[in-house]
This record gives C-alpha cells, sequence and structure tokens, in this order.
C-alpha cells in the first residue's frame, strides 16, 4: 500500500512539470523547477520515515527513523539550491539582453 | 598504486586553487588547468593500468561498502575516464585561446566540469552518480551562458530547464531504488535488483534511463544539445561533446546493465539509439551554421552508442566503447577546428567558410576527424562503427540496421558538403596559432593510432563481456 | 614467408611509404615509386610461394596470399607504377599529399586482395575509399562529394552481405560462409548486396554517375583509380560469387540456359552498362568524360563475363579486366600528357598533335586498338571471349548488345584519335612539345604487356586458367596463340601471319605508289585559306549521330538522383521542426517520453 504522502510528493512533481510546461513567465519556470525538485526531496525524506521513531542521535533510545535519506536529502537540497541561483542569474541574463522574462517576446526577439 | 579518488581530488584542489593563483597572475591560471588535466591524465592512464587485471574498490571516509561511499573503478570505466581526462587535457591547450574574461572563474567551471565526469565514470555509489552528475550539470550551465550573449544564455537556461527535469528524474529513480533496496551501493543493487517490486522497479528504471539519457543526449531528451554547442565557447562546445557526454552514457550503460539487467527492455533502447540518429543526422543535414551541425552530428554519434548498447551482444557493446573514445577524440576535434574555422571566416556560417581549412595543419586533422566520425579505417571510428552493426546483425536486427545505414549516407553527406566548402578554393589562407593546431594535430595522431593498431583498446574492452553481465 | 612478411611487404611498406612521401615535397612521386617498385619486386619474387597466414593487430587479419591474388595485384602494381612514373614529371601541387593518398588507395587494394576475412576486406575497402576521395578532392569538392556518396553507398552494401553472413555463421572468414548454414534464400540477400556494393566501383548502371566527375580529376590518379581500383570491383565479384558462394548455390537459384538466375539479371544489367556507356562516350567533347564512360562501358563488358559464369566467360572477364587496366590507364595516362602540355580538356579545341607528340600518338593508338577489341590486340581476345560466352548460350540480348557496343567503342576511339591527334594543328599548339620522358616511359610499360599479351594470349591465359582451378572452376581449353570454345575460338598466330603479309603489301604498295607527304597545314585547301582553327572539324563532331539520339538522351540517371535526393531533403526540413527552440516544448517532450516508455515499460512486463 502507497503511503498517501507520497501521493502529495508525486502531486508536488506533477504540478512542477505542469508549470515548467504551461507558463511563460522564465520565473514562473523556475518556481516549477524548485517545486518538482521540492516534490521528489520530500519524496527522498519520507522513504526514511518510520512510525513513532525518533531521529538518530546518541543517547537516544531508538527506533530511529533511516538516518541515510535525511543526509541525502540535505545533499539534494544543497543541489537544488544552487541550481536555482543559477537559473535565476542566467534568467537576469536573459532580462539583460532582451529586457523582458516571458518566453514567447524571447523567442521573438532578435539579437 | 593509484586512488581513484585523487582523480577527482586533485581537479577540486586545483578549481579552488585557480582563483587563489588569479589573484597573482592572470595568465598562470590558464597554465594551471593544462597543468592540472595533464596530470590527472597521467594518473588516469596509471588507474588504467592497474585496473586492468580486476576493478578496484577505493572506501572513502573509512565506511565498508555497501554502506560506505565508494569508488568503482572497472577497466571499462578506467577507459573512459582515461579518455575523458587526456581530451580535457589536450582542449586545455585550446583553452589559451579564450579571451572572454574572467578566466579565473572560467577555469574553475572547466576544471569543476573535468571532475564531475571524471567522477561520474568512477564512483560506485548511486547517489555520488547524482552528485557528480549535478556538479557537472551545474558547470555545464555556467559554461554554457560564459560567452554572456543571448544565444549564450538562451542555451544555458534550455540546459537549465532540461537537464534539472532529468536530475530531478535520476533522484526519483535513487529514490524509489532506496525505499525498496534500501541500499545505494551499485553492486549491492545490482545482487538484490530481483527482489524488487516489478512495477517500481520499471519506474526506477526510466527514470534513471531518462535522467542520464538527458546527458547521453537521446532522443527526445538531446533538444538543448544544438543550443548549448552553438551557444558556448568553442573550447566548451568540443568539452561538452567530450566529457559530460560520455560521462553520461557511461551512466546510462551501468544503469542498464550493471544494476538493472534488463534483457527485455534491450529493444526499446535500440530503438532509441536509431531514433537518435535518425533525427541527429537528418537535421544535422540541414543545418547552416557549423556548431550546430556537429552538435545535431554528435546526437546522431551518440545514438549510434545508444544502439549499439541496446543491441547488448560482447561485440556491440564492445563496439559501442570504442565509439565512446573514437567520438570523444574526433568530436573535440572537429570542434577545435570548428572553433578555428568560425575565428578564421568571422561568421558561424558554413558557407561562409570557403577555404578556410586549406592550411594542412588544419585541413589534415579536419580531414581525419571527420573520416574518423564517418566511420572509416584507419581510424578510430571504423572498429566501434563495424563492431556496434556487426553486433546489430548478430541479434537479427536487418532493418534497424538497414535505416542507420540510411542515416549514416546523410552524415557522409553533410560531411562531404562542409569539406567540400572548407577546401574550395577562394579565400586566402590563414595560419592557426600553435594553441589551436597543437591539439588538432594531439587529436588526429591518437585517432589514427588507436586505428591503425586498435589492440590495446580492444585489450582493455574485452572484459565487456564481465561488464554486461553485470560486473564493474 | 610468414604472417608478418607478407603483411609488412604488401601493408605496412606502402603505408610507410605514404607516411615518408609526404614530406618528399617534390621528390615525393619519386619516393612512392620506389615503395611501390619493392612490393613489386616481392610481387615477382614469391609467384607459386602462395599461403594462408593470419596477423593479430587486436582484429584479426586473415590474409591469403594465392593466384587469384597475385594475378589482380600484378595489374594493380603495373598501373601505379606507371602511375606515379607519370606523376614523376607532371608538376602536381602538393606532390607529396598526392603521394602520399596513392600509395594509401594501394595499400587498401593490396588489403582488400590478400583478405580472405570480412572485417579485413572491409576495413581495406574502406581505406582505399577515403583515399580516392580526398585525392578527388584535390581537383573538386562536388566530384569528391559525388564519389564519396556512392563510395559510402558501395561500402554499406557490402556492409549488409557481410552482416546477414554474420548472422548466420558468426564468423568474419570467407570459408565458414560455405559451411552450409546460411539457406539459399539468404544467399540471394548476401549476393546481390555485394554485387551491388562491389558494383558501384565498376560503375555498374545504375550506380555509375560518380564516375564521369571522379575520372575528370588529375590523370595520374585517375589511371589509377580507372585501370587499377575499378578491378576491385570485378575482384570483389568474383570472389563472393564464385568463391565465398559457388557455383552450386549459385545454380541452386535455378538457371536460364545453364547460367544462374542470380547471375543473369548481373549480365544483361553489364551489357546495359556497356552498351550506356558506350554510347553516352560517343557524345563527350571532354577527353576525361569521354574515357569515363569509356571505362564504364568497358567494365560493363567484365560484369557480363562475372554475370554469366562459365569458364570461358570467367576467363574472358578476367582477361578483359586485365586488358582494361592497361590500357584504360595507358589512355587516361595519354589524355594526362596531351593535357600537361595544351592545357585544353577539350577534343574540339585539340587537333593535329600527332606530329607533335609521335610516342604518345603511338601509345594512345596502340591503347585504343586495344580497346576497340580491333583483332591483334589482346582486347580483341578478351571481347572475343565474352561474345562467344554470350553466343554460345543464345544470349540474343546481351550478345547484340555487346556489340553494338564494341562498334560505338569504335567511333569514340575515334574521335579521339582523330580529335587529338589527327587533322589540323592549331595555332597555338604549335610550339607543343612531346610529353616528357617519364611520362613516356609510364606509358611504355603500360604497352608492353598489351603488345605481348596480344601476341601470345596463352601466358596470360595460363594465369587465369590457374586462377580458375584455384577458385574450383573448369579452366579454358588454350594452347599458346589459340583458346578453343564450344563454337570456335580463336587463333592469334593465324592473325599475326596475316596481319604481317597485309602489313607488308601495304608497305609495298605505299612505296610503289610515291605519296605525296603534304605539310600538316596544306590539307583541305579549296583555293580558299582559312585559318588553321576552322580547318579542324573536330567540333560537334557525330552530331547527326547525336541528333537521332536525342530523344534517350534526355534522361539522365544522374537527376533522377538529384531529384531523389531533394525529395528526401525536403523531408529533413520537415523533421527538423521538431527541435523548435522552445525550451516549454522540450520539457513537455520529456514528460511524453516519461509516459511513453512507463507504458512500454510496464507493458514488457
Amino acid at each position: 500500500m502507497i503511503p498517501y504522502y507520497y501521493l502529495g510528493s508525486i502531486s508536488l512533481v506533477v504540478i512542477g512539470i505542469y508549470i515548467v510546461i504551461a507558463k511563460k513567465n522564465l520565473i514562473k519556470i523556475i518556481i516549477g523547477l524548485d517545486i518538482m525538485d521540492t516534490g521528489v526531496n520530500l519524496l527522498l525524506i519520507s522513504v526514511g520515515y518510520v512510525k513513532n521513531a525518533t531521529a538518530p542521535i546518541e543517547n537516544v533510545p531508538g527506533p530511529y527513523v533511516d538516518p541515510i535519506p535525511q543526509a541525502l536529502v540535505l545533499t539534494a537540497i544543497v543541489i537544488g539550491v544552487s541550481v536555482m541561483a543559477l537559473a535565476l542569474s542566467i534568467a537576469i541574463g536573459i532580462y539583460k539582453k532582451t529586457g523582458t522574462l516571458e518566453l514567447d517576446e524571447i523567442m521573438g526577439v532578435e539579437e | 598504486m593509484i586512488r581513484p579518488v585523487l582523480l577527482i581530488a586533485f581537479p577540486l584542489f586545483f578549481a579552488f586553487l585557480s582563483p587563489i593563483i588569479g589573484l597573482w597572475s592572470k595568465k598562470w591560471v590558464r597554465y594551471l588547468i593544462i597543468f592540472a588535466t595533464a596530470l590527472n591524465a597521467t594518473l588516469a592512464g596509471l588507474l588504467l593500468l592497474e585496473v586492468f587485471q580486476h576493478p578496484v574498490f577505493d572506501i572513502i571516509g573509512g565506511f565498508q561498502p555497501p554502506l560506505g561511499i565508494v569508488l568503482m573503478v572497472g577497466p571499462l570505466g578506467a577507459i573512459i575516464a582515461f579518455i575523458i581526462n587526456l581530451v580535457a587535457f589536450i582542449i586545455s591547450i585550446y583553452n589559451l585561446k579564450v579571451e572572454k574574461e574572467p578566466i579565473v572563474r572560467y577555469s574553475m567551471l572547466y576544471l569543476l566540469l573535468v571532475m564531475g565526469s571524471t567522477g561520474m565514470v568512477l564512483t560506485g555509489d548511486l547517489f555520488n552518480l547524482f552528485v557528480f552528475l549535478e556538479v557537472t550539470s551545474i558547470a555545464s550551465y555556467s559554461l554554457a551562458a560564459y560567452n554572456k550573449d543571448k544565444k549564450g544564455f538562451l542555451g544555458a537556461m534550455k540546459y537549465v530547464i532540461i537537464g534539472s527535469i532529468g536530475s530531478t528524474f535520476v533522484l526519483l529513480g535513487i529514490t524509489l531504488i532506496y525505499s525498496e533496496l534500501r541500499t545505494l551501493n551499485m553492486l549491492d543493487i545490482a545482487a538484490r535488483i530481483g527482489t524488487m517490486d516489478p512495477y517500481v522497479k520499471i519506474i526506477a528504471f526510466t527514470s534513471l534511463f531518462l535522467g542520464f539519457g538527458v546527458e547521453a543526449e537521446m532522443f527526445p531528451l538531446n533538444t538543448w544539445v544544438p543550443d548549448v554547442y552553438d551557444g558556448a565557447p568553442n573550447p566548451i562546445s568540443a568539452a561538452f561533446a567530450s566529457l559530460p557526454a560520455k560521462a553520461g552514457i557511461f551512466a546510462l550503460a551501468r544503469v542498464i546493465f550493471t544494476m538493472f539487467s534488463f534483457t527485455n527492455f534491450l529493444w526499446f533502447v535500440v530503438i532509441m539509439g536509431l531514433l537518435t540518429v535518425f533525427f541527429g543526422e537528418l537535421i544535422a543535414y540541414t543545418q547552416k551554421n557549423l556548431k550546430r551541425m556537429l552538435a545535431y552530428s554528435s546526437i546522431g554519434q551518440m545514438g549510434m552508442i545508444i544502439m549499439g548498447l541496446g543491441i547488448g551482444t560482447t561485440l556491440a557493446v564492445e563496439g559501442a566503447f570504442y565509439q565512446m573514445i573514437a567520438h570523444a577524440l574526433g568530436k573535440a576535434l572537429l570542434f577545435i577546428a570548428a572553433g578555428f574555422l568560425i575565428y578564421a571566416a568571422k561568421s558561424d556560417k558554413i558557407e561562409d567558410m570557403k577555404g578556410m581549412a586549406r592550411n594542412p595543419l588544419v585541413g589534415i586533422p579536419l580531414l581525419i576527424g571527420a573520416l574518423s566520425i564517418m566511420g572509416m579505417p584507419p581510424f578510430a571510428g571504423f572498429y566501434g562503427k563495424f563492431f556496434i552493426l556487426m553486433g546489430g546483425f548478430s541479434e537479427g536486427y536487418y532493418a534497424i540496421i538497414a535505416l542507420f545505414l540510411a542515416a549514416s549516407i546523410v552524415e557522409v553527406a553533410y560531411y562531404a558538403r562542409f569539406i567540400k566548402i572548407v577546401f574550395e578554393k577562394g579565400n586566402r589562407v590563414i595560419r592557426p596559432d600553435a594553441a589551436t593546431y597543437i591539439p588538432l594535430i594531439l587529436l588526429a595522431i591518437l585517432i589514427v593510432l588507436i586505428g591503425v593498431y586498435p589492440k590495446p583498446i580492444l585489450a582493455v574492452l574485452q572484459h565487456v563481456s564481465a561488464f554486461i553481465t553485470g560486473g564493474a | 614467408m610468414d604472417a608478418l612478411t607478407l603483411f609488412g611487404i604488401f601493408i605496412l611498406l606502402p603505408l610507410v611509404g605514404a607516411l615518408l612521401s609526404y614530406f618528399g615535397r617534390k621528390y615525393a612521386p619519386i619516393i612512392a615509386l620506389i615503395f611501390v617498385a619493392i612490393t613489386g619486386i616481392f610481387l615477382y619474387v614469391w609467384y607459386g610461394n602462395f599461403g594462408s597466414y593470419t596477423v593479430d593487430i587486436g582484429v584479426k587479419l586473415n590474409l591469403t596470399f594465392d593466384i587469384t591474388t597475385w594475378f589482380f595485384m600484378l595489374m594493380i602494381n603495373t598501373v601505379i607504377f606507371s602511375s606515379l612514373l607519370f606523376a614523376v614529371s607532371a608538376d602536381l601541387k602538393n606532390a607529396g599529399g598526392f603521394s602520399t593518398l596513392m600509395l594509401l588507395g594501394f595499400t587498401g587494394a593490396n588489403g582488400v586482395l590478400l583478405s580472405r576475412d570480412f572485417l579485413s576486406l572491409y576495413l581495406f575497402w574502406e581505406l582505399m575509399s577515403w583515399s580516392v576521395y580526398v585525392l578527388i578532392l584535390r581537383t573538386s569538392g562536388e566530384y569528391a562529394r559525388r564519389y564519396l556518396l556512392f563510395g559510402v553507398l558501395s561500402a554499406y552494401f557490402i556492409i549488409m552481405g557481410i552482416g546477414i553472413i554474420y548472422y548466420y555463421t558468426g564468423s568474419f572468414l570467407y570459408e565458414d560462409a560455405l559451411s552450409g548454414v546460411i539457406p539459399y534464400y539468404a544467399w540471394a540477400w548476401i549476393l546481390v548486396f555485394l554485387i551491388l556494393g562491389f558494383g558501384v566501383k565498376m560503375a555498374i548502371i545504375p550506380l555509375h554517375v560518380w564516375a564521369p566527375y571522379a575520372y575528370s580529376s588529375e590523370q595520374p590518379f585517375v589511371s589509377f583509380l580507372s585501370g587499377g581500383l575499378s578491378k576491385l570491383g570485378t575482384f570483389g565479384i568474383y570472389m563472393s560469387m564464385y568463391s565465398i558462394a559457388g557455383v552450386g548455390i549459385l545454380d541452386s537459384f535455378g538457371t536460364f540456359r545453364g547460367v544462374s538466375l542470380l547471375g543473369y539479371p548481373f549480365a544483361l544489367l553489364g551489357a546495359i552498362t556497356a552498351f550506356v556507356g558506350t554510347i553516352l562516350a560517343i557524345f563527350q567533347d571532354d577527353i576525361r568524360k569521354l574515357l569515363a564512360y569509356s571505362s564504364i562501358g568497358q567494365l560493363g563488358y567484365v560484369m557480363v563475363g562475372l554475370g554469366l559464369g562459365t569458364s570461358l566467360a570467367l576467363g574472358g572477364a578476367l582477361f578483359h579486366a586485365f586488358n582494361h587496366a592497361f590500357f584504360k590507364s595507358l589512355l587516361f595516362l595519354g589524355a594526362g600528357a596531351v593535357i600537361y602540355r595544351t592545357g585544353k580538356y577539350k577534343i574540339s579545341e585539340m587537333g593535329g598533335l600527332g606530329y607533335r607528340m609521335p610516342f604518345t600518338f603511338l601509345f594512345v593508338l596502340f591503347a585504343i586498338f586495344g580497346l576497340a577489341g580491333i583483332p591483334l590486340t589482346s582486347g580483341f581476345i578478351s571481347k572475343w571471349m565474352l561474345y562467344e560466352a554470350a553466343i554460345e548460350k543464345k544470349f540474343v540480348i546481351i550478345a547484340p548488345l555487346m556489340l553494338i557496343a564494341s562498334v560505338g567503342a569504335f567511333l569514340y576511339s575515334y574521335r579521339i584519335l582523330y580529335g587529338i591527334f589527327l587533322g589540323g594543328l592549331k595555332e597555338e599548339h604549335k610550339k607543343v612539345k612531346e610529353a616528357p620522358a617519364p611520362m613516356l616511359a609510364a606509358m611504355f610499360i603500360l604497352m608492353l604487356p598489351l603488345l605481348i599479351f596480344s601476341i601470345v594470349p596463352g601466358w596470360i591465359l595460363g594465369w587465369i586458367n590457374d586462377v580458375l582451378t584455384n577458385t574450383g572452376l573448369k579452366p579454358i581449353d588454350y594452347t599458346q596463340f589459340t583458346y578453343y570454345s564450344s563454337i570456335g575460338g580463336a587463333n592469334m598466330a593465324t592473325f599475326w601471319i596475316a596481319f604481317m603479309v597485309l602489313f607488308f603489301v601495304a608497305v609495298a604498295i605505299f612505296i610503289m605508289k610515291r605519296a605525296r607527304v603534304v605539310n600538316q597545314y596544306d590539307n583541305y585547301f579549296a583555293g580558299e585559306a582559312p585559318s588553321s582553327v576552322a580547318l579542324h572539324a573536330a567540333h560537334n563532331y557525330y552530331k547527326p549521330l547525336k541528333d537521332t539520339w536525342a530523344p534517350m538522351l534526355k534522361y539522365s540517371v544522374d537527376r533522377a538522383y538529384e531529384k531523389f535526393s531533394k525529395f528526401f531533403v525536403d523531408g529533413f526540413y520537415e523533421i527538423k521542426k521538431i527541435y523548435t527552440g522552445n525550451p516549454q516544448d522540450y520539457a513537455a517532450y520529456l514528460g511524453i517520453a516519461f509516459l511513453i516508455f512507463l507504458i512500454i515499460g510496464w507493458w514488457l512486463l
């Protein structure tokens, strides 16, 4: 049986993809990417969840949740953030060159 | 004893050293990356000799696998890593030509690109593969936009969008595998893949396949390729075709063979490969811009490699690996030559390049590169193509091979058209400078050597049979 | 002799020569010449010293030196030797590159002839193919492009043939193909692919369109291409039909008057090629194009022989291929000498050069006799063998086509002869000198075998018989001066005696009549004194004939190919629209691909 919180993360991914495909504004597209990323991160962290367990800290009695997804998701978040930062900086560059962030207009603007 | 981790540590070290050196002298940064990549290539070569007999496992941080992070280097991984670093070294000579400032960041990103690609090949851990993929991607995104013109920014934007969706898929696949198997070590996954729920397994496989397919330029995930290759600085276009693409396809091969041994999925991979070849080659024919033409041609070549992997016989996969090597060398050469032609003609349109390659220092390597890409002996491209074709025949893919050959004729047609123009009499002949012709000649010599005497490469590639059945 | 010696002499040595001669500057052809001469010497020394060897360069190359290989090597070696000798004084630009590529082509040719496994066959075939490409590229990128497309088409046909064999046998060796695992319907595919693939090199219609362009490059190279390398097509078809497959398999498709149903269509195609090639040659004003179409036509004859497959036909085909190697190279070199001296390509712009270049004239005359199949020359014997092979089986289409083509050959030969060497000398050619000595020597070398084998065809028929028996076929019945067939044969001794008698009679009449020797500029005057330009009537030669053929000549295979390719290129532009340039479309592709993959994955489960 798939836990219900999986559905939440999957729907985040779907929403993210929808935004990327449907929205015309670059910033919104980048937000869509971020939502997708968040959805997967959520899935990753929920994979390690064990019911009624505590954080895996020394001297705290078990059962512990799986610590590996937590480590992984930290890395993934960091990576996600840096990609977003880069994407936004590229968007700034595009804005400087074309004067707009609407994708339709960007495609039309000649150099 | 060379620890594989050095191949990742050194570029990282030099990458972050370069701003410090940059404070002192901008000029020395350029030589620093040459030195760093040369060192890396040497190390990779030594590593290749070492892992020739059996795979090497390098345990990081003292945790034993499958829990700890591990680098897993088989002969195939080692040779791909070697080629990646070798080509990176040769391209870094051409980097001396890059005029655009700030050179410090450029060097840093270039070294990160090398490090990420090498890491993708060497790692034995699925999550680390993702991390290295992201390092490579971030470096690539920035380098793609490095020219800071509209073309570059737009290409980079497309790359970011497609690339992030791809890496999200990779992460999704990793999550699904972890949720079922509670491990991230590739060999461990391979051993226990049978216990996975088949539906989750399919989703995980599809996600990983698509995610790495973006880097491996598989159809229809290769849509970013022409724009990025076109918009990036010339050495970076060369590097893109040789470093991340090869790392991506090697990751793809590991997904297909090492982790999931899906034998009933393989024909589908062949079809994807064929589609990739078809779209790549046919569209390349229509291109008037040299770098875009080479980009589409690169897609076609990668499609051929994917086909070889999909055919899945020892011969075909051997051919696919041979082709990876040949393509890394050949495409790097052609992109460097393209860089010179664009510089000489002051235009990126092929029709403006009349007679620009008539200087033998450019012309002969250019011809060798083009012939190698076409699969002519005695150049590197020959054996790969021949083995893939014969592997395909032995599995009975007649129709697919026939279609593939038809697409290959189109490939020959547009290369012949390009060669016709650049060797036409007309404009005055421009002499290339040393930073251009030395890499060209080095690559040409390598291509000829590998093609004339394939024994050393084939000796390494005989480990393919172990690789297919799920080894390192 | 061991594997490495064989490999070293015939493959590595030319390769080393190729590398060295690149840096030879002006002397490059001489360096190349030395290397070719060395292989030639070994070819002579090793006659009879046959054997089969394996060389391991990572992949195993199976090389066999036998009489078939030797026979073809003899042609190619002689032809390239004379071509390079010609090139010594031809003042080529970048002679180093030229020699390098010639030697690479030579290496490829040697490899194709030596190889007895498909991998090395394909390897050397492609090596030869691209070196020819680059050689044509020296003259024109457009010609080279046309050549390369067909060269690659040829290679891919061969690949398809090889691949089907590999599917059944899992081995690249020729001998494994005969182990009986390949069903006969697969053989049909294999043979059709291989014959078409090798047929491209022989310029069989409709795969000939590259030839007129390729043959318009530098003459010393073209003489090697037409005389030497096109014979690899002959070799390939001969091997694939009669050595790899064999008569048993060919006959399993059913026979038509004793000729395999698979071979007959190709024989017919050969006859059509001979016919069409000749007709087109008649109407060419460019000497290079004329010789190119002539070459197409002559190789059509060879194809007829290869298709018919009786011993007489095969013997004729091999003999004709041998003759063609010499007379066509000789013609190209002769044309090259004339072009070198005059700088003109058009026949109508030349004329009267016979007095200026007497030796060239003599050699070309001899080649033309061979080409037209005039009795007394070896060209006559080989053609006669082919006619007899067709007549013997009562092929009422093939034989007449060949005979008509032979008449046509006469017409275009005369065009060369008259247009270039006879008639009035043009004003601007009065200072033309005889070709330099190396060129004459090159032509002389090529003339010798034609002369010798026309008197004593028995020598070459002996080799051909060895080739046939080595392939497992019945030998031809022959003596030193004669060959016999079921409907006659030919006796050269009688011919020669008759010729000698007639020759002396003619000489006697000539002396007795005391013919008046007139100045070259004195002819055709009829009271008026026009300039010498107007005197030469080679302009619009054969116009009435051309008018007769005009309705047929408007069809062009060339244009058909262009239309065909344009159709496809338009399609490419349609496909290109998939790459819209909009990242959102691309993201949508990704999503769709994910869904499709999932569906297929689930379905495959």
